[in-house]
């Protein structure tokens, strides 16, 4: 080195041989370090470097198996997310079937509710027949102790009426004559009698005395 | 990328739950209104058959009731009938022989007269409605009996014993008009 030095002092001289001795010095300076390098290389630093290497490996390996692992997770992820869609497409399906499902049920059910509301109207209708049949059966009961009556005081009473009436009189009358007058027949003892009277002509009681005219006194 | 792919991911799960719980909600809706339909039905069935219960009654109703309106309504319309000409015979009587006869129930049901009344009109000329009135009764044995007169008639107790021994009906009742008259016009 102290001769690149005195090189440098005495540059003025003779630049070209100062170049090339420059140049000489660096040559020598490389082939120094190329030894240095070499003797470097061949020392101890190789085991380092094996074993960087093998660390490198290692690593290359690890980053290979990682790889593999990470593409196996994408991979199943892939067919997760494919099932996974298709399960939500099931359930879109699904969803949609079971809205279809409450529709009709929904419709069924409004057609249920207007049958019950028809039949409701119906027993209505029936129940109101019904109450009318039981009044027509309280009036056909009225008429009923109306006959009754008739039947049993009424009638024997206006029958007992008649025959004193006819046992008194032995009158039997004619009813489809004009209204003033007295048709009928006396039947006596031995005698029918006609009677044919207006009373429009007479007074009262001089009919009643005609009438009674019939009825002998003698006992 | 992969946080995006793992939002995604969670947004993803999150749907199907939110699907699961649809449609299990669905479900349970579905549950319910096939339980009410089925109820629905089942109160249809029970009206129908009141109904029918009803319409049975209604016509086993009916058809009693048409017999017996029509025998009811015959019977009625004879008795009507029969009454009619009754009363017309009873009018006849009553205004042209002037006599009205009344039966006077008792304490219990009429027996054929308990007793009788008999009203006279036409008695007097100038006034035709005033009433003359003889009451008598019936024994059982049939034996007449009588009551009052109004107005009192003094031979009344001798008629009775001739009406008595006769039961000549006719003749005392000619009789007693007889009298009545004599009062009345004389």
């Amino acid at each position: 080195m102290s001769v690149a030095f005195t090189g440098m002092k005495k540059e003025n001289v003779d630049a070209s041989g100062a170049t090339t001795m420059a140049q000489g010095h660096k040559f020598q300076d490389l082939e120094e370090m190329g030894e240095a390098l070499l003797e470097y290389v061949n020392s101890t630093q190789t085991d380092k470097l094996a074993l960087m290497k093998a660390e490198h490996q290692a690593l290359f390996d690890q980053h290979v198996e990682t790889k593999k692992i990470v593409t196996q997770i994408l991979k199943e992820e892939a067919q997760i997310e494919e099932s996974v869609g298709q399960r939500l497409l099931d359930m879109e399906e699904e969803k949609q079937q079971r809205d279809r499902e409450l529709e009709g049920l929904e419709q069924q059910l409004r057609q249920c509710m207007a049958k019950s509301q028809i039949t409701d109207s119906e027993l209505q209708f029936l129940k109101g027949e019904l109450e009318s049949l039981r009044n027509a059966e309280d009036q056909l009961e009225t008429l009923q102790s109306e006959v009754d009556e008739d039947t049993t005081e009424v009638i024997p009473s206006a029958v007992y009426v008649a025959q004193v009436y006819y046992l008194i009189t032995k009158i039997k009358w004619e009813y489809e004559t004009p209204p003033n007058i007295l048709k009928g027949v006396h039947y006596g003892t031995d005698l029918a009698t006609p009677i044919n009277i207006d009373t429009t002509a007479r007074s009262r009681s001089n009919v009643s005395d005609q009438l009674w005219g019939f009825v002998s006194t003698e006992w | 990328m992969c946080l995006k792919k793992c939002k995604d991911d969670e947004m993803l799960f999150e749907t199907i739950q939110t699907f699961k719980i649809d449609l299990e909600q669905k479900n349970s809706s579905l549950k319910e209104k096939q339980h009410d339909i089925s109820e629905v039905i089942s109160e249809i069935q029970q009206k129908e058959m009141q109904k029918d219960e009803i319409i049975q009654k209604i016509e086993k109703l009916k058809e009693e009731q048409a017999k017996r309106k029509e025998l009811i309504v015959s019977q009625n319309k004879a008795n009507k009938d029969r009454l009619r000409n009754l009363q017309k015979a009873r009018l006849v009587f009553q205004d042209h022989l002037g006599m009205e006869i009344r039966t006077i129930l008792g304490k219990t049901q009429l027996v054929k007269g308990e007793k009788l009344q008999f009203v006279f009109r036409n008695i007097n000329p100038s006034d035709q409605e005033s009433a003359y009135v003889v009451t008598l009764g019936i024994k059982e044995d049939g034996a007449y009996q009588i009551v009052s007169s109004d107005p009192v008639l003094e031979c009344l107790p001798a008629l009775e014993s001739r009406l008595q021994e006769t039961n000549n009906l006719p003749a005392f009742l000619a009789n007693v008009r007889k009298e009545f008259i004599s009062q009345a016009r004389s």
